[in-house]
């Protein structure tokens, strides 16, 4: 009792601290925790709770101090560990909870939560043996709580993950014998249990034993999640060969759910490795019950047409799905692969596909579906089919005059059937005129088929968006086949157009970022981006499509807020929910994020950002280097062949022909640009140096406009190269700056000695002159650059860009007017910025130059 | 046609299509995580043949006595994939996952201006009890949507509506 009463003190007297650094009053927290310390100075929570009001001020040295302090005192009691816990936490200090715990488990090994707070401590840190070893201390502590046991289990399991050759040899069968044990005591009590030890089994390869437990006892307890047991049994057999047993789980599976995709593919796999193998119906395998599966699988071509053929007329007069329909495309495919006679019975692809627009030609999905097949069709065919579905469709214009669907169903048709056509690669037969001519269709197709939509709410989709899409491909096929910015412009009018209409339509404001970051505007792009609400994980999917522009267009401020790290709490719930399948799908997943493309170049382009920006003088230029981190002697340099590229490339909706749209290929390539981009930039510092000054000046009679055909355009390129130059500036500037440090303490030697010698005075060493020079020489070029990027913000420039007016826009169309005036606009401003950041660079620089002459 | 299937973490790098949709919250990674880890059944993907996302549903069995029931924290669609009944397909599986569980009912918010969802759920056989004022930020109120599992006596039924 004497005790309970001191602890309640204790926490009464804790309590105010705690408020104090729940609402953000740090300050006050610690004056707190001082009023405490003065009546009982041995308060070790108190301390540990003043050290978080100062690591949370940034006050890092003296609050880590008193961390080491009580951490060396050994503390053990829950409320101090736990606040020590919270401070190394939130200053990413995991090895000291581990140790803090250690210490703590040492003085009382029978606590089963300070066991329990160290064990996930090791998960934390990925310390696979010491979990073990953690989880076994615990199990011994509570040897009827099943869950420690099985932690200890999975460790082990982490371990072989960790090292293959002795997981084979060693890990594997230790975690699968102690296991047994549990089942032949039957001490098991959870799925989890079951599934860790399939696991086990399949990590090993050991089917036949996968077989046996799912067929078991121990298999029938499996019915958490929907058709485990049947899918488990599935992977096992089809890893035995067992081709029928695959079949028949598949059979049943397609039974309840005719329209499961994975479930028809795997059921056709089956039936024709049996059909391929010369499948023979004789039981051989002796039991009962493999001789009646035996029966029942679908062994040959006759079989499983008469299984479609059902699925298929058993939809008559009921709800149509589109599995079965697909299923016997693709039954027909592998038949015709392989030369089989039935393939005249089933019937033709073209045939078929037909069949399915008529069926479902009105979903939108429908494109996806039979490009899938399009591959079977003949050039023919494929006309065939396109002069079909347009019969279908019904919109072809009579005598010049535009047809307008009648409703959504026909409009959906209609763009299932031009998207076809797309993919098919008819768009690119066209003349110019006429990928203009069919362009200008679609957008007025697209604005009459607003009118389905007015019921919409904004959160939706406008029925009709996929036409103005279509109508910015074409324009965009023109733009590659001229070389026209016009176009380019024009596209991205339309795009203005269609965000008003459709404020929530991801793919217009993903084209149109891409499109303004083509032509150097970078400044409409954040308010696109931030419009999607893109954030957490897809920052590092879909980050690329904005962030690979911001410093390249001189859009500075932007780079440094866009940058988001990823953390990890997540291992410790799987070993506390018992979901221990997903601990390595966790553990691979973190090393996607860590190791991602987009993450490695966000951290160094900002690396390269801090030089740029927060460097004034070299005094600055020296915190902001020493706030990076960097080690160049000690570091790992970054693992290119590690590198995961999480970039959601195919995003974009686009019809174009498979073998244009080769998206394996572009994102290979990609890739590694992307990677050797990251390789160099360690080097770039150094190359920069290497380029001669005199390059860096600029062609001031270059501006922003150039012309083209008798036209002007906007050329992107000045800002570009600008940009590069005042990159190159910054870097060099800093560097002078190390040489300033090293020259003016040797000067200051020189000055000394010849005071001392009183001697005439010798002539400076030429070095210092030959420094003076080179910074001269920096500075003339900062202050010409400078002038450059001034003479580009449109206001003290007699740069009209709004005389860049596309004459090809009618004057009765009063909307697309606006939206190109619009348009231009954004893009005076963003010049406008871009200007502005680079003076504001410049002017920095010439400042940090005028301090380093000797 | 669709394949249905248990949502896995590498789902989180492409599902943009389905997440883009401003309707459609984006978490926090722990947020995803935890729900895999602690109910990974409640969790799960819809895949086209070409493979692309279609949607997903997240949920969960909480609550404790008479109040165990399944929830559902999210269920979208992409909107390609729009007016093909998978919305209702997914909402059929949790129910079923519910039912496994002995879950008395199973209940879900939605924002009372997602009148498409609303129209959905109540065709479900959902009907609102109780519409929560503030719940997501800006000026919309939300509806709290409850069903109940057909396999549960009545009495506990009526007790709780």
């Amino acid at each position: 009792m004497a005790s309970r009463s001191h602890v309640d003190v204790n926490e009464r007297r804790l309590r105010p601290i705690y408020d104090c650094l729940d609402n953000g009053n740090n300050k006050k927290a610690i004056q707190e925790a001082d009023k405490v310390l003065k009546k009982q100075k041995d308060l070790a929570c108190a301390k540990v709770l003043k050290a978080l009001a100062l690591l949370r001020m940034g006050r890092l040295p003296e609050g880590n101090a008193i961390l080491a302090e009580v951490h060396k005192s050994e503390p053990m009691e829950e409320q101090t560990l736990n606040a020590m816990s919270i401070c190394y936490k939130e200053t990413h200090q995991y090895t000291s909870i581990a140790s803090l715990y250690e210490a703590a488990a040492r003085q009382q090994p029978a606590n089963e939560d300070i066991l329990s707070c160290l064990f996930m401590a090791h998960v934390r840190l990925g310390n696979y043996r010491d979990q073990q070893r953690t989880a076994m201390a615990l199990h011994k502590c509570r040897p009827n709580k099943n869950p420690y046991y099985f932690w200890a289990v999975m460790s082990i399991v982490m371990q072989a993950h960790a090292d293959e050759k002795l997981g084979r040899t060693m890990y594997l069968p230790l975690a699968e014998r102690m296991t047994k044990k549990y089942i032949q005591e039957e001490k098991i009590e959870a799925e989890a249990e079951i599934l860790l030890y399939l696991i086990i089994l399949e990590l090993q390869e050991k089917w036949e034993e996968c077989l046996t437990v799912l067929d078991g006892p121990l298999g029938a307890q499996l019915g958490n999640e929907l058709n485990l047991r049947e899918t488990k049994l599935a992977i096992v057999c089809t890893k035995l060969e067992k081709w029928d047993r695959v079949n028949i789980i598949y059979k049943q599976l397609l039974n309840h759910t005719p329209d499961d995709w994975a479930f028809w593919l795997t059921y056709l796999d089956s039936g024709f490795h049996m059909v391929d193998g010369g499948f023979v119906c004789n039981g051989a395998e002796g039991d009962d019950g493999e001789k009646k599966s035996a029966s029942e699988a679908d062994h040959s071509t006759e079989l499983m047409w008469a299984y479609i053929s059902e699925k298929i007329s058993a939809m008559e007069n009921s709800a149509q799905l589109r599995g079965p329909y697909l299923a016997r495309l693709e039954f027909l495919r592998r038949l015709l692969d392989r030369k089989l006679d039935l393939a005249n019975t089933v019937g033709s692809a073209l045939q078929h596909l037909q069949g399915y627009f008529d069926l479902f030609g009105h979903k939108s999905c429908c494109h996806g579906d039979m490009t899938l097949f399009f591959d079977m069709l003949s050039e023919r065919e494929q006309d065939e089919l396109i002069s079909h579905m347009r019969e279908v469709v019904d919109l072809d214009s009579a005598a010049g005059v535009l047809q307008y669907p009648k409703d959504v169903n026909q409009l959906t048709r209609h763009l299932v059937c031009l998207q076809a056509a797309r993919t098919m690669g008819k768009h690119r037969l066209f003349t110019l005129e006429e990928t203009l001519a069919l362009s200008q269709d679609l957008l007025l197709l697209y604005r009459d088929g607003l009118n389905f939509g007015k019921e919409l709410l904004s959160t939706d989709l406008q029925y009709s968006d996929n036409y103005l899409l279509l109508a910015t491909h074409l324009l965009l096929d023109a733009w590659q086949k001229t070389g026209n910015d016009i176009h380019l412009w024009q596209a991205i009018v339309y795009l203005e157009l269609g965000i008003r209409e459709s404020t929530s339509n991801f793919q217009f404001k993903l084209l149109l970022i891409r499109l303004y970051c083509f032509k150097g505007v970078f400044g409409p792009c954040p308010a696109l981006y931030d419009g999607m609400e893109i954030k957490h994980i897809m920052n590092d999917t879909l980050g690329y499509i904005a962030s690979n522009h911001v410093i390249r267009l001189g859009h500075f401020m932007e780079a440094g807020t866009m940058y988001s790290t990823i953390a990890s709490e997540h291992l410790m719930s799987s070993y506390k929910f018992g979901s221990f399948g997903r601990i390595q799908e966790f553990v691979k997943f973190q090393e996607r994020l860590d190791n991602s493309l987009q993450y490695q170049s966000a951290a160094t382009e900002k690396m390269l950002l801090d030089l740029i920006m927060q460097t004034d003088r070299h005094y600055s230029a020296e915190i902001a280097i020493d706030y990076m981190n960097v080690h160049p002697l000690t570091d790992q340099p970054i693992d290119v062949s590690k590198i995961c590229d999480n970039r959601d490339i195919t995003i974009a909706l686009c019809w174009d022909p498979p073998h244009i749209l080769n998206i394996e290929e572009t994102i290979k390539a990609s890739r590694e640009e992307e990677v050797s981009n990251v390789d160099e930039s360690k080097e770039k510092l150094w190359s920069t140096v290497k380029d001669s000054a005199g390059e860096l000046r600029m062609d001031s009679g270059q501006g922003l406009l150039r012309d083209v055909n008798g036209k002007r355009q906007l050329d992107s390129s000045t800002l570009e190269s600008l940009v590069a130059s005042v990159e190159t500036i910054s870097y060099l500037t800093i560097l002078a700056g190390v040489c300033n440090r090293g020259l003016k303490s040797l000067k200051d030697r020189c000055a000394k000695k010849n005071k001392k010698n009183k001697g005439p005075s010798t002539s400076q060493h030429p070095v210092f002159d030959n420094f003076n020079q080179l910074v001269t020489e920096l500075s003339a070029i900062t202050k010409e650059l400078h002038q450059v990027a001034a003479g580009l913000d449109p206001v003290f420039s007699s740069i009209d860009i709004a005389s860049l007016r596309l004459a090809d826009i009618p004057e009765q169309e009063v909307l697309q007017r606006e939206a190109e005036r619009l348009v231009w606009s954004k893009v005076e401003r963003s010049v406008q910025q871009s200007s502005r950041e680079v003076c504001e660079v410049l002017h920095h620089k010439q400042f940090y130059l005028n301090t380093l002459l000797l | 046609m669709t394949t249905i299937r248990p949502f896995r973490c590498e789902d989180l790098f492409r599902f943009n299509n389905v997440n883009l949709d401003p309707l459609t919250e984006t978490y926090g990674l722990p947020f995803y995580m935890q729900y895999l880890a602690h109910w990974p059944e409640y969790f799960q993907v819809l895949e086209s043949p070409n493979g692309i996302i279609m949607g997903y549903i997240m949920g969960k069995a909480e609550g404790s006595g008479e109040q165990w029931h399944g929830h559902v924290t999210a269920l979208s669609v992409a909107p390609e994939f729009r007016r093909l009944g998978l919305a209702g397909k997914l909402m059929n599986g949790l129910e079923e996952i519910s039912e496994r569980k002995w879950c008395y009912f199973v209940d879900l918010f939605v924002r009372v201006s997602n009148k498409v969802a609303v129209a959905m759920y109540e065709k479900l056989g959902y009907s609102v009890y109780r519409r929560v004022l503030e719940y997501y930020s800006g000026d919309v109120d939300e509806d709290a949507f409850g069903k109940f599992l057909v396999k549960i006596s009545l009495h506990l039924v009526l007790v709780n509506l």
